[in-house]
């Protein structure tokens, strides 16, 4: 079976060093990333051109952009086995860094303890956590995955990968912990959950969704009883009764209004009035996609999904020719966060899903998130260089 | 060498890709229909976030005088702003520095603490309340706009706004605005026909706004001239389109709309003949007041004297007393003065000129004088005796038997034989109520009835407004047979036609129709009852004239040049031997003229139980014209409560004919001396 881009790009590999077959490596994947990491850190300079304080982040996005590859390079170059060897070790660590820093906050009494410092450097274990948890839910599918017929072994893999999302709840990161969840769902998915749980699931969602109403607090209950209104009314093209003038509301209101006046080919590389006179909040990381489609159009707001999403096809496709099930279930999770985290993210800015912080994959500012995404690349591609098929 | 099973089934990938298509769908869809359906509806969000109006104030037009001296103008005022966004909020000891300067140069504190609760009495919390401080209204601002400056201290002295604008380098942020104020130079002298300004109304609002205006800031007129003419004097605002960002900060100017600059009133008053009338005025009322408190007598409360030129219906001086003072409102409207005002017995802020409506008495009785002739009830040569009282009957339909009762003279000892100019310069009582209601002793049989009165009241302007440019113009009153069955549920009865034979019973005029009826008697008058006014020209800020004057005239009276002319010689006889024969005039200057006194029964007089019969109070009123030849001015005198016209309003009305003659020597000796320099060189 040929599929589309699968072999084009794909030169018969002749050479090899470090003992990798390079013909493997998928070119079109990391051309896909190129596109999306220029275009971010372009858009990055458009909307915060002339800022006083953010003036420095393009900069900023461009020596992550240069950490993130040579990361990137370094995860491809070691083979992603060895990772699934220390899946323990690597578990352990983090839950144990976690915790630690859930204690330390309780302690300190500050809200968040999201940051370790070491050495100077930050480090954000949550971020650790996302790629941790490819790592060690991968393992536990590639080990466990005969056994999946059995409930127990499902609820048994939730409880696994549950045990971070629990302290990562508690800094408290509630994106992180779905991100986690993604993970866990996507490669319990991919690992062959039977379709009648998948059914019972889904029944019992339904069930349990009066039951989660009533238990939710009165205030939140109002955070999803506005969502959907605001939704059904910008869908619809209701006029709203009362206009936002702060908080999220106006700032998606501010996204709509960016996203419409693009047109179909946008008003120009920083040339968007609301872009450029800051009516559009927090432009340059979650609302990145709107200030890109006010800039670029229908055109350039499509081509961005496009590109995000032969991304992901990319990803899936070197699942497919994974040499064993790690592989497979690693590349297969990530593709799931990917698209989760895009159709959160592009979602809110077009106000058809609930304003998270999720920020758009490799395109948003950000220098952990961003460089996360190119390790899971790397493994990605350390995947697609150790395929079964030799050159 | 491709693996033929893969570690994840097939269709687990299918239904990715699946979902990815619908997906990319979905948002192209929703893209779709904002980019594409919804883009004008957004293009215009867009439009209306980054961009702002900022309005250009038109400048008030002023008001001068007949002779150009201005009686309402604008001057500056200063406010001293700050702009948030512009202070040194990262050095604390300049901002510091800077608060602390502003606050002890204006005076206003830097911080005021929360209200204590423990000082507010009942719901006055806000009249203790301590106004925002600096910083106060400082951080508010920077939280709402920072670009948009807030005004810590309004209307600071001229040093104040100069010292502020020498320092403003030091003083980041801190700015003096300009802004145009009212002030009237004349003040209580021409408050009544100026007016003031005041602050735009909740329910004006829309109104306004949609005219351009600041609501918030600009004034419009509240009284006066200012009211009347609000829309000419304020022209209309210009507007400033500009692009701003999200903190206000204005990016550049798109578009101006430039500002209609209101238009320039001249008045036809003449602001010295206008000193002269109220000193005139206010000088008989210290007299009267002093006598009476000496006497322990009801007060003269108000008084009018209005002078007007009869020809053109220019009103040349408008004086209503008491009155209050205009340029106290000039810039805002203290509650305690205008409640002051507002709650006085003597309603100053009533303009009595236009406003007051009172019985005119014996003033009203050349409406009967002309009738007559007109209608033929008797000629000027018929003599009807005067016996001092006569007996009349009081019927209510044809063939009632009704009472009898005795009218009386105001002399009771009577005039004797009284002839037609006799009747009006001695103002007999008698020989009005005989060619009013009909005395056949006297030989008159038939009167003019309540018919003849109403029509020949109504055509020399009673019962009608003038339109003088001044709101809230009163139209007095004359009653007919109607009025009185809806009014008070009666028949007119005969008693009723000879009480209002002499200007009494329920008639009402105001001052300044009653000067104008005497207009269509005067000489060269050709009958005509002229419009009253008190504009005469409309300029431009260059002063070009827009509007030039041009006198207008109200109606023709339908009455034959004889009679009019036999009227005015009465009028005449009364500054001959007449009840005008003791007053002082202006030398070589002949005058006309009718006193009036009117007895009243109003509900002050009732509350002070002064209503008895036989000696009800009475207002004192006088009309005079000169020069009798060629009237060139007509004045007006009401004493409200004077008791006696001749000797009270009489006095005042001749002095204002005096001061006006007097006045005119001085300007025809200045434009004499003027040519004589001119030729001299």
């Amino acid at each position: 079976m040929t599929t589309i881009g699968s072999n084009l790009a794909r030169p018969r590999p002749t050479r090899t060093s470090f003992g990798i077959a390079w013909g493997n490596l998928d070119i079109w994947l990391l051309l896909f990333v190129a596109l999306l990491n220029i275009a971010g850190i372009a858009m990055i300079r458009s909307t915060t051109l002339d800022h006083p304080t953010l003036g420095a982040l393009p900069g900023s996005q461009f020596q992550w952009t240069i950490v993130g590859v040579v990361i990137m390079v370094m995860t491809m170059l070691v083979d992603y086995r060895y990772w699934q060897s220390i899946s323990g070790i690597l578990y352990a660590t983090i839950v144990g860094f976690l915790a630690v820093g859930v204690m330390i906050g309780l302690v300190s009494a500050f809200g968040s303890a999201r940051w370790y410092s070491l050495f100077g450097l930050s480090i954000q274990p949550s971020e650790m956590a996302k790629i941790g948890s490819l790592i060690w839910v991968a393992n536990f599918f590639s080990k466990h995955r005969t056994k999946l017929d059995n409930l127990v072994w499902v609820a048994l893999s939730g409880a696994y990968a549950g045990l971070p999302v629990v302290f990562i709840l508690l800094q408290p990161d509630l994106s992180t912990s779905i991100v986690v969840m993604v993970v866990w769902f996507s490669m319990l998915f991919a690992a062959g959950l039977r379709w009648s749980h998948i059914g019972l699931f889904t029944v019992g969602g339904i069930l349990l969704a009066p039951v989660a109403w009533f238990s939710i607090l009165p205030y939140q209950r109002e955070r999803v009883t506005d969502f959907i209104s605001s939704m059904t009314q910008s869908v619809l093209g209701i006029e709203p009764e009362t206009i936002a003038t702060y908080g999220s509301q106006y700032n998606v209101n501010q996204a709509l209004i960016s996203i419409g006046s693009g047109g179909w080919f946008g008003q120009g590389y920083s040339e968007a009035t609301q872009i450029k006179y800051r009516f559009l909040k927090v432009r340059h990381t979650d609302f990145i996609y709107s200030a890109t489609a006010a800039e670029f159009g229908f055109v350039g707001a499509m081509l961005v999904l496009i590109v995000l999403f032969l991304l992901v096809y990319r990803v899936l496709k070197v699942a497919q020719v994974a040499a064993d099930p790690f592989g497979a279930y690693i590349c297969y999770g990530f593709a799931g966060i990917t698209f989760f985290q895009t159709i959160v993210n592009v979602g809110m800015n077009m106000n058809i899903m609930p304003v998270t912080g999720l920020p758009f994959p490799f395109l948003s500012y950000g220098g952990s998130s961003l460089v996360t995404f190119f390790v899971a690349i790397g493994m990605v591609q350390s995947v697609s260089l150790r395929q079964n098929r030799r050159g | 060498m491709r693996r033929s099973t893969p570690y994840i089934e097939g269709v687990r990938f299918f239904i990715f890709y699946i979902v990815l298509i619908g997906t990319l769908l979905v948002f192209g869809l929703r893209l779709i229909q904002l980019q594409v359906f919804d883009y004008s509806s957004y293009v215009a969000q867009a439009d209306e976030n980054r961009t702002r109006e900022v309005l250009i104030p038109a400048p008030r037009g002023v008001i001068y005088d007949r002779n150009g001296i201005p009686l309402a103008q604008n001057v500056e005022q200063f406010n001293v702003t700050i702009t948030p966004a512009f202070l040194p909020f990262e050095n604390e000891v300049q901002l510091q520095q800077i608060y602390q300067f502003v606050s002890e140069i204006t005076g206003v504190p830097i911080q005021t603490p929360p209200l204590d609760a423990g000082e507010a009495r009942g719901n006055e919390i806000g009249i203790d309340s301590p106004p925002p401080g600096i910083k106060n209204l400082v951080d508010l601002q920077d939280s709402i706009a920072p670009f948009t400056p807030v005004t810590v201290a309004p209307d600071v002295d001229r040093e104040v706004a100069l010292i502020i604008g020498e320092r403003s380098r030091e003083l980041l942020g801190v700015n003096v605005e300009v802004f145009p104020a009212r002030s009237y130079p004349t003040g209580t002298l021409t408050s009544h026909i100026i007016g003031y300004t005041g602050p735009i109304s909740r329910e004006q609002q829309d109104f306004y706004e949609a005219r351009g205006f600041d609501t918030t800031k600009d004034r419009i007129g509240f009284d006066g001239i200012e009211f009347e003419f609000q829309e000419t004097l304020a022209g209309r605002p210009g507007k400033r389109i500009i692009e701003q960002d999200v903190a206000g900060a204005e990016i550049r100017t798109i578009d101006v709309v430039n500002p209609v600059p209101g238009e320039n009133i001249t008045l036809t008053i003449d602001i010295r003949l206008q000193a002269a009338t109220k000193a005139a005025l206010e000088n008989m009322m210290d007299q009267e007041n002093r006598e009476r408190t000496a006497q322990g007598k009801t007060q003269v409360s108000n008084g009018v004297a209005i002078a007007m030129n009869p020809k053109t219906g220019e009103v040349l001086s408008m004086v209503s007393l008491p009155t209050y003072d205009n340029q106290e409102f000039a810039r805002f409207i203290p509650l305690d003065y205008y409640l002051e005002l507002a709650d006085h017995p003597y309603l100053p802020l009533l303009n009595q000129a236009v406003s007051g409506e009172h019985p005119p008495g014996s003033v009203f009785k050349i409406a009967l004088s002309a009738g007559a002739l007109k209608e033929g009830i008797v000629s000027v040569f018929d003599e009807i005796f005067d016996p001092g009282k006569i007996v009349i009957r009081n019927q209510y339909f044809p063939n009632d038997p009704g009472k009898t009762r005795e009218v009386v003279c105001w002399k009771r000892d009577g005039h004797g034989d009284v002839d037609f100019y006799t009747g009006l310069s001695q103002s007999c009582d008698i020989w009005f109520y005989a060619v009013g209601g009909g005395y056949t002793k006297g030989g008159v049989d038939v009167g003019m009835e309540i018919e003849g009165i109403y029509k020949y009241a109504t055509m020399i302007g009673y019962n009608e407004l003038t339109g003088i440019e001044l709101p809230a113009e009163r139209s007095g009153l004359i009653p007919d047979r109607d009025w009185k069955r809806l009014n008070l549920g009666e028949n007119w009865s005969t008693g009723d036609t000879y009480i209002h034979s002499i200007g009494q019973g329920w008639i009402l005029g105001t001052p300044i129709q009653i000067v104008n009826s005497f207009a269509p008697f005067m000489r060269n008058g050709d009958g005509i009852l002229p419009q009253p006014t008190l504009v005469r020209e409309f300029s431009d800020e260059e002063g070009t004239i827009l509007q030039d004057f041009e006198p207008r005239v109200l109606s023709v009276v339908d009455i034959e040049d004889w009679i009019l002319e036999e009227v005015d010689a009465g009028l005449r006889k009364v500054m001959v031997d007449g009840t005008g024969v003791d007053l002082s005039l202006y030398e070589g200057v002949n005058y006309a003229g009718k006193s009036g006194t009117a007895e009243y029964c109003d509900n002050i007089a009732q509350s002070q139980n002064r209503c008895k019969f036989g000696a009800w109070p009475a207002h004192a009123w006088f009309v005079a014209y000169a020069p009798w030849e060629d009237p060139e001015i007509a004045v007006v005198a009401f004493l409200y409560s004077g008791e006696e016209g001749s000797a009270v309003a009489g006095p005042v009305a001749t002095e204002v004919i005096n001061a006006y003659f007097e006045l005119k020597a001085i300007d025809q000796l200045a434009a004499e001396n003027a040519e004589a320099t001119a030729t001299g060189q």
